[in-house]
C-alpha cells in the first residue's frame, strides 16, 4: 500500500501547475472479517480497500475529493489525474475559501507497527475453542490497515498498524446479555481465552431473575466500557472549539462560568499509545500529549487550523471536526478488588447505550443500561436489573458525585466499521459516583 | 458508469454466488454564513462476491472494476466457504430458496448536470435571503448533498439488476439566541432524484424557509412542555421514526434471532386495530418511494412486508438465510451500502398505512396534550424502548394550537404505544434524507401519516 501511495504522490503532484497546492490522505485495508453465530462461524469475509482523498488549492478556492485506489496503478493514475483536472477547473470560478488554511512542509514521518498478529489461516481454529458451550454472536476483524498523507510541498506521512478485534454478545436462554470487545495488536491465546471465560462468568449472573430497580439516585459503578461511552459523547457538541464558539457544547459552563469536574477527572489527548497515527488529513502533526481537562480544570479544546484562523485561536492540529482521536483519562486509586465493598449498595454497570445528549448546554446525557449490569448488596452482585433509562449529567457524574476512580485504565478500542474498519481507542478506567440518576 | 450487464462472469460460478459491481457518488457542498465551508465530490467502487454452501457463507471484495477483480473476489469467496465446509459440517443440507428476477432502472436525471460553481451559487442565493430578511439569526447553516448509488448484480439464480439510484437533500439550520441561550431549528428538503431533479430554482424553496424562521421564532418564546404522559400527536416526521427505529428494527429478522422482543410477538394483537404497518419495497398507491427497491442486493424480487396488519403483529422482514431458518420467504430486504459490504436485513421505505382522520379532527380531539412535529436524534433498542429528540411541537390546549414548546424528548415502549393509537390521519409524507447505521449505513425512506396516541413527554 505504501508504495502504491507513493506512486500516486509522484505522478499526481506532478500534474500540479505554479501555485497550486495538493494535500492527498489514503486510507485502506487489507481485513478479514469472521461473522460468529450461536459459536460457530457463519460467514468469512475478506475485504482489500483503500481510499485516496484530494485536497486542491488555487487562487484561495479550495476543492475536494476522493478516488477509490484499485491497485492497478493506470487506472488509479487516470483517476488522480481526472481528479486533478476537475478540480483545477472548478477552482476557477468558486468562491474563495475564508479561513484558508495552506499545506506547509514541517517534516515527514513513518510508523510502521509490526505486530504478532494472528495469521488469517489461523483465526477460526484460534477463535472457537474459548466459545464452545455458551451462544456467542459477534464478528472478528482482523489484519492491516493503512493511512498516509502527503502534499506538493514535500512533506509526507506514513502509517501503518495491524490489529485484530472481536465485538461480541453472550447470550442466556432468557436472552439476557454480556457484551465483549477483546482487541489487541499481538495475538496472545492466552490473553484471549482469559478474557472470554470472564465473560462467561458474567454470563452465569445474568442467569438470576433479573430485577426491577425504580428511577432514581442510586451510587453506582461504571467500568471502564461505560465510562468510555460518556467519555466519546465529548467528541459530539463536547471538546470542539468550533462547537463552544458557535454557542453548541456541553463544555460552556466550563469554559464561560468556570464550572470545574472533580478533582479526581484528569483527561487528554494523547498519542503515546501509538494506536492512531499522530498526523491529520491535513498532513499537521499533534503534540504526543494534549491536556485537556486536568483535576477537573478545563485546561485546553481540540482546535483544528481552520477554526484557528476563523476565531483567532490557536491550532493543537485537531482534526477538522475537532472530534477525540486518542482520549486517555487518568486512572485512581481504586483497587479492583476493593470496587464491590466500596460501592457496598447500587449500581454496578459494565455496559451503557445508545447515548444522546438531552441537554448539551446543561452536560446531561440520557442512555441505557443494558447487558451485563447488576444490583448489588453488602458488596455482593445480587443479580442482573432490567433494562433502565438513565438521564444524568456529566457534571454530577464526573463532577460533584465521581467519589473514586479505579486505578486501571483499560484500551476500549474502536470498532465502528462504516466504510473502513476504523483505528484508534479510549483508554480510562472505571469510576464510582455517589448518585446516577435513572428515569424510566 | 459500471458493467450493466455481468453475464459474462457467469462461468466463474460452481456454487450458490452473488457478484455484484458497485459505484457510490457523493457530492457535498456545505456553508455557514455564507462562507463555503466545505466542497467535496468523492466516488468509491469496486466489486464484491459472497458464495453460500451448506450453511456457510463467503464473502470477498475489490476496489478495481476489471475482469481480473470479479475472478479474484469469485475465487476468493468460494475459498473462505470451501474453507469453512471442511470444519463445519453440521450445516450439511441447509439450502438457499430460490428467486429470481430481472429488473433495470436508471433515476439519472434528464436534464444536464450541473457545475459546482451552479450549486454554490444556489445555496448562496438562498443564503443571501436568509441573510436579508432574518437579520436577527445568529448562524446560518446550509448543506447541500447528492448520493447517486449504481449497481449491478448477478446470481447463481439467474438474477439480474442494474440500479441507478440517487438521493438529493438540503439541509437548512437556523440559529438565534434568546435570554443567552442558542435556539435551533433544522429542516431537510429533497429526496429520491438527483440534485437537478430537486433543486431548479433557489426561489421555490424561499416560502419553506419562511416557515422555518417563522417556527423557530416561536420556539424562541416557547413554553417547557409539562412532563409526563401526555396525548400526542406524532407528525409524519415523528411517526415515521417511530415505525423505522422502535418497530421495524425489532423485525429485522436477524435482530429477531438476536432476541429482539418481537420474536415473542408474531401472530399476537400488538397494538391498536387501526394500525397496519408496511415496510414498502417501491411505491405506496401507484406513487414511487423514496428509496425504490425492485430486485435486492441477493436477487430476489422485492415485495412490500405487511409486518402489522389491523394490529396483528404478521411478518419480519427476511434475508435468504432468515427466510431458510424461518421457513417463509424472503422478502427482498437484502441490502449492502458499499460495493465492500456484504447484504444485510435492511428496511426500504417503512411507514405506518394513512387512516381516515384528517389533522383538523386529530387536534380538535385533545384537550390538553401537545403536537410534536419534528424529530432530532434519538434511538430504539431491540426492546422497542425508544428516546427521541422533538425539537419542535406545540402545545394544544381545548383542541386549538397553543404556544411552540422548546426542545423536548419522547419516549417509552414503541409496542405499547402503538396500542394508544386512535387516530390516524390520511395523508401520507415521506422525509427526505433519512439513513439508517447497521454497522453499514444505508439510505432509507421514513414517514407517514400523523398519528394520535399517548406517550411520555420530557419536561425542562
Amino acid at each position: 500500500m505504501e508504495k502504491i501511495f507513493k506512486e500516486l504522490c509522484a505522478i499526481l503532484f506532478t500534474e500540479l501547475k505554479n501555485d497550486e497546492l495538493l494535500t492527498l490522505s489514503f486510507s485502506g485495508e487489507n481485513s478479514q472479517f469472521i461473522r460468529i453465530n450461536s459459536a460457530s462461524i457463519r460467514q468469512i469475509g475478506l475485504v482489500d480497500d483503500a481510499t485516496l482523498g484530494l485536497k486542491f488549492i488555487a487562487n484561495k478556492r479550495t476543492c475536494e475529493g476522493s478516488i477509490t485506489v484499485s491497485g492497478n496503478k493506470d487506472v488509479d493514475m487516470a483517476r488522480g489525474i481526472a481528479e486533478v483536472k476537475r478540480m483545477r477547473l472548478e477552482s476557477k470560478d468558486i468562491l474563495e475559501d475564508p479561513f484558508l488554511v495552506l499545506p506547509t512542509n514541517a517534516g515527514s514521518s513513518r510508523e510502521i507497527k509490526n505486530s504478532s498478529s494472528l495469521p488469517f489461516d489461523n483465526a477460526v481454529d484460534a477463535l472457537l475453542p474459548a466459545m464452545q458451550g455458551v451462544d456467542l454472536v459477534g464478528i472478528f476483524a482482523n489484519g492491516r490497515m493503512y493511512r498516509g498523507n502527503a502534499n506538493s510541498l514535500g512533506q509526507q506521512h506514513w502509517f501503518e498498524t495491524e490489529s485484530h478485534c472481536l465485538d461480541y454478545s453472550l447470550v442466556t436462554k432468557e436472552h439476557q446479555m454480556v457484551k465483549g470487545t477483546y482487541a489487541n495488536t499481538d495475538w496472545d491465546q492466552g490473553a484471549y481465552e482469559s478474557y472470554i471465560a470472564h465473560s462467561i462468568e458474567k454470563l452465569e449472573l445474568m442467569n438470576h431473575k433479573p430485577v426491577r430497580v425504580d428511577p432514581g439516585m442510586y451510587r453506582t459503578w461504571f467500568e471502564a466500557g461505560a465510562v468510555a461511552d460518556f467519555l466519546d459523547m465529548f467528541s459530539w457538541n463536547g471538546i470542539s472549539e468550533a462547537s463552544l464558539q458557535q454557542g453548541c457544547s456541553g463544555f460552556g459552563k466550563m469554559r464561560h462560568s468556570d464550572h470545574r469536574l472533580s478533582p479526581k477527572f484528569t483527561f487528554s489527548e494523547d498519542f503515546s499509545s501509538g494506536l492512531v497515527p499522530k498526523f491529520n488529513s491535513n498532513g499537521e502533526v499533534a503534540p504526543e500529549s494534549l491536556p485537556l481537562i486536568s483535576s477537573g480544570k478545563l485546561t485546553n479544546t481540540l482546535v483544528s487550523s481552520r477554526t484557528a484562523e476563523e476565531y483567532g485561536a490557536q491550532t493543537n492540529y485537531a482534526e477538522n471536526g475537532e472530534e477525540l482521536r486518542s482520549p486517555h483519562m487518568s486512572p485512581g486509586d481504586l483497587r479492583t478488588e476493593d470496587i464491590l465493598n466500596k460501592l457496598d449498595e447500587g449500581l454496578y454497570l459494565s455496559n451503557i447505550h445508545y447515548l444522546n445528549w438531552s441537554d448539551n448546554p446543561g452536560g446531561r446525557i440520557t442512555g441505557l443500561t443494558r447487558y451485563a449490569c447488576f444490583w448489588v448488596e453488602q458488596g455482593q452482585i445480587v443479580a442482573p436489573i432490567e433494562t433502565m433509562r438513565f438521564d444524568d449529567t456529566f457534571y454530577r457524574f464526573f463532577g460533584s458525585e465521581l467519589e473514586s476512580v479505579g486505578s486501571s485504565a483499560e484500551v476500549i478500542p474502536d470498532v465502528l466499521t462504516y466504510g473502513q474498519r476504523n483505528l484508534g481507542a479510549i483508554t480510562c478506567p472505571g469510576i464510582l459516583t455517589k448518585e446516577f440518576q435513572l428515569t424510566l | 458508469m459500471i458493467n450493466k450487464d455481468l453475464n459474462k462472469y457467469s462461468d466463474y460460478f460452481s456454487v450458490y454466488t452473488e457478484l455484484r459491481m458497485q459505484e457510490n457518488r457523493n457530492n457535498r457542498i456545505s456553508m455557514v454564513n455564507g462562507d463555503v465551508m466545505g466542497n467535496s465530490l468523492s466516488s468509491s467502487s469496486g466489486v464484491s462476491s459472497r458464495v453460500y454452501k451448506e450453511g456457510n457463507w463467503g464473502f470477498a471484495s475489490n476496489p478495481e472494476l476489471s475482469d481480473t477483480a470479479v475472478e479474484y473476489v469469485v475465487k476468493s469467496a468460494s475459498d473462505n466457504v470451501r474453507f469453512m465446509n471442511d470444519r463445519n459440517k453440521t450445516q450439511c443440507g441447509f439450502v438457499l430458496p430460490d428467486t429470481c428476477g430481472h429488473y433495470e432502472m436508471d433515476l439519472t436525471t434528464q436534464v444536464s448536470q450541473n457545475s459546482q460553481k451552479h450549486w454554490i451559487d444556489f445555496l448562496k442565493d438562498i443564503d443571501s435571503y436568509i441573510q436579508e430578511k432574518y437579520s436577527q439569526l445568529t448562524s446560518r447553516t446550509i448543506v447541500l448533498a447528492g448520493l447517486d448509488m449504481e449497481k449491478s448484480l448477478l446470481t447463481s439464480s439467474g438474477s439480474t439488476s442494474y440500479s441507478m439510484t440517487p438521493r438529493s437533500i438540503m439541509y437548512v439550520s437556523l440559529s438565534m439566541e434568546k435570554n443567552g441561550e442558542p435556539v435551533e431549528l433544522m429542516d431537510v428538503f429533497g429526496g429520491l432524484g438527483q440534485l437537478e431533479d430537486h433543486f431548479l430554482d433557489p426561489t421555490q424553496f424561499y416560502s419553506d424557509i419562511d416557515s422555518l424562521a417563522d417556527h423557530l421564532s416561536r420556539k424562541s418564546d416557547g413554553v417547557y412542555a409539562d412532563a409526563g404522559m401526555k396525548d400526542v400527536i406524532l407528525d409524519a416526521d415523528l411517526a415515521g421514526i417511530l415505525a423505522h427505529e422502535a418497530i421495524g428494527h425489532t423485525t429485522e429478522a436477524d435482530l429477531v434471532l438476536g432476541g429482539s422482543v418481537a420474536g415473542e410477538y408474531m401472530g399476537r394483537q400488538i397494538s391498536s386495530e387501526l394500525v397496519t404497518l408496511i415496510d414498502y419495497a417501491n411505491s405506496v398507491d401507484g406513487k414511487t418511494c423514496p428509496v425504490p427497491v425492485f430486485i435486492d442486493d441477493e436477487g430476489t424480487p422485492s415485495e412490500d412486508t405487511v409486518i402489522i396488519k389491523d394490529g396483528e403483529l404478521k411478518s419480519f422482514m427476511h434475508n435468504k438465510d432468515s427466510a431458510r431458518h424461518f421457513e417463509t420467504k424472503p422478502t427482498g430486504n437484502a441490502r449492502a451500502y458499499a460495493f465492500s459490504d456484504e447484504p444485510l436485513i435492511r428496511m426500504r421505505n417503512t411507514a405506518i398505512k394513512p387512516g381516515t382522520n384528517t389533522l383538523e379532527e386529530m387536534i380538535s380531539a385533545i384537550d390538553d396534550g401537545y403536537y410534536l412535529m419534528k424529530s432530532s436524534n434519538g434511538q430504539a433498542d431491540s426492546t422497542s424502548e425508544f428516546m427521541f429528540g422533538v425539537p419542535l411541537g406545540y402545545e394544544i390546549k381545548g383542541g386549538k394550537l397553543g404556544n411552540a414548546i422548546k426542545d423536548t424528548t419522547i419516549s417509552g415502549v414503541a409496542f405499547d404505544v402503538l396500542k394508544t393509537i386512535d387516530m390516524i390521519s390520511s395523508d401520507m409524507t415521506w422525509g427526505a434524507g433519512g439513513m439508517c447505521g447497521k454497522k453499514q449505513w444505508i439510505p432509507v425512506g421514513m414517514g407517514g401519516p400523523a398519528i394520535k396516541c399517548q406517550v411520555n413527554i420530557g419536561g425542562r
